[in-house]
């Protein structure tokens, strides 16, 4: 036998219904956010006529770059493998120490409340920096050169790593930990022992996002003087040898594309 | 001679809900005895107590006459080596091979720790010493898999094995077959307490299945509402006394059906 729902004796409450009034939060929000909007818009100065020119200016520019002169290739390419270079090496040490900070920073390994908080701090303020100025910053300490963009993508990855590896810390299952306290093992051993095993599938997916990144940021830190092709693209820009630089922007875009490429298969197989 | 696992008017409260309001028990060495109770009823936060994994308010826990409640550092890692836990959720480490969660029990050891408890470092006398564990819970051939690639049930043999490496004198289970099917909970249970009588092992273990309690428990202490209620040879309790731990009107008062068998 089937039953009616209407004839229940208890009665159904009534739907949801199909609009809700938005919050005073909400409101607030969005008046705050066309504001800025409207002011970015205005802020921009946008003419029919300088679009005009700008579409003009491009389409020279354009015309000038092709075809790309690849006469200096083997400069270019040099650059880029300093600047990979640059990006392994400053990955691979910025990786290695955000393990340590990762742990300073999780509850579940910290050794103290104040020092988690003040790693969580000091990660915070190396992400929260962008690269770019953390190569200006360690091109006034250590000169003009790789160094320098070493220094920033170790400073950015760990600012990034750190952070990703620290979340993922925190979700690790207390029990494989608690087994291993229960045999009598040290704080230590138990954190190396069952919490860093745990992560390592994740930490790896981490670290290979961060090479793509230190990648993408080595060519650019040559922008200001810290080494790498950026340095050769920045020159060929300012001595108007847009077909020069027509040709380092391609070798860019095939090295970064063919680098995303193996990443994600290492990941693939890895996770 | 001081009993194995002597535990006096325990307590234990998080924050307003008090989940163990005195618990009295001892275990004898190399007695035996299957704890029972609800859910919720104190029983996986009474054995967390017995080595600190929780910490509690009131009372005492003996180990082998140690005074567990002020211990910390080495002289608490000293009395956790004694005892072997062996946990509903196997607790294996998911990323590592069955042969290096087996060598982990070892990490507590005296001169163990870390290094020599790796694999890569290990010296030839404990990766014997763990073959050999694993070959005792028939999984010597899964030695170099990944933990995570093994069956629940074989989990819990691996868990097992490491507790085996650790060479405890007293083995707590809680309740180490909740989640495994009934052939391969019967297996690992019987596996348990073959090894249990073999090296002569004190143990306490939860179990949820009434027929499986009074088959391998030779003792049974039963607890509801975070006090012991029953404590008595499994042979004079009767069946009914135990469904009573799980029925929510309290018809197993405490004045009424404890019995103190021990004493």
């Amino acid at each position: 036998m089937t039953t009616d729902i209407h004839d229940n004796a208890v009665a159904v409450p009534a739907a949801p219904p199909r609009f809700h009034r938005p919050s005073v939060f909400a409101v607030v929000i969005a008046i705050a956010f066309a504001a800025f909007f409207i002011q970015g818009v205005l802020l921009a100065g946008i003419t029919p006529e300088r679009l005009m020119r700008g579409i003009v200016n491009l389409g020279r520019f354009i015309a000038l770059a092709m075809p790309p002169d690849f006469t200096k290739l083997d400069v270019i390419a040099y650059a880029m493998l300093e600047t990979l270079n640059m990006a392994i090496v400053g990955v691979a040490v910025g990786v290695v120490l955000s393990v340590p900070f990762a742990l300073l920073a999780s509850t579940n390994t910290t050794p103290h409340r104040l020092v988690r908080t003040a790693t969580q701090f000091v990660i915070a303020t190396m992400r929260t920096i962008p690269d770019l100025i953390w190569a200006l910053i360690f091109v006034v300490a250590v000169g003009l050169g790789p160094l320098a963009g070493i220094l920033a993508i170790i400073v950015d990855t760990i600012g990034f790593c750190a952070r990703f590896f620290a979340e993922r810390i925190e979700e690790v299952r207390p029990g494989p930990s608690e087994a291993l306290a229960s045999t009598g093992g040290g704080r230590l051993s138990v954190i190396f022992g069952a919490v860093v095993p745990e992560t390592f599938a994740s930490m790896t997916g981490t670290s290979l996002f961060a090479v793509e990144k230190a990648i993408r940021s080595a060519v650019t830190l040559g922008l200001v003087g810290a080494g790498g092709i950026g340095v050769e693209l920045s020159t060929a820009m300012r001595l108007f040898n847009f077909d020069e630089a027509a040709a380092i922007v391609m070798v860019i875009l095939v090295v970064v594309v063919g680098f995303e490429q193996i990443s994600s298969l290492i990941r693939r197989r890895v996770m | 001679m001081a009993a194995a696992l002597e535990v006096k008017g325990l307590k234990k409260s998080f924050g307003d809900v008090t989940v163990l309001r005195g618990v009295d028990f001892t275990l004898a060495k190399g007695e035996g005895a299957v704890l029972l109770g609800a859910n919720g009823c104190g029983k996986s936060t009474m054995l967390r107590c017995l080595n600190r994994l929780t910490s509690f308010e009131s009372g005492t826990v003996r180990v082998h006459g140690t005074d567990v409640s002020t211990l910390a550092g080495a002289k608490l890692k000293i009395v956790r080596r004694e005892l072997g836990y062996v946990f509903q959720q196997f607790n294996l480490i998911g990323n590592v091979s069955v042969f290096q969660n087996v060598l982990f029990g070892a990490l507590g050891h005296p001169g163990g720790g870390l290094i020599n408890s790796l694999s890569a470092f290990a010296p030839q006398a404990e990766r014997d010493r763990a073959m050999h564990c694993l070959e005792r819970v028939g999984l010597a051939d899964k030695a170099p898999f990944r933990a995570h690639a093994l069956s629940g049930g074989q989990q819990q043999r691996v868990a097992i094995a490491r507790m085996l490496m650790q060479s405890p004198t007293i083995v707590i289970a809680d309740e180490p077959i909740a989640s495994l099917d009934p052939k391969a909970g019967r297996e690992v249970l019987e596996l348990l307490f073959r090894i249990v009588s073999e090296e002569r092992l004190t143990v306490l273990c939860t179990l949820h299945q009434l027929d499986l309690a009074r088959e391998f428990g030779p003792r049974i202490i039963g607890m509801k509402d975070g006090r012991v209620v029953i404590d008595a040879a499994t042979d004079s309790i009767h069946i009914s006394e135990l469904e009573g731990l799980y029925r929510a009107d309290g018809a197993t008062s405490a004045a009424s059906a404890s019995r103190h068998a021990a004493e």
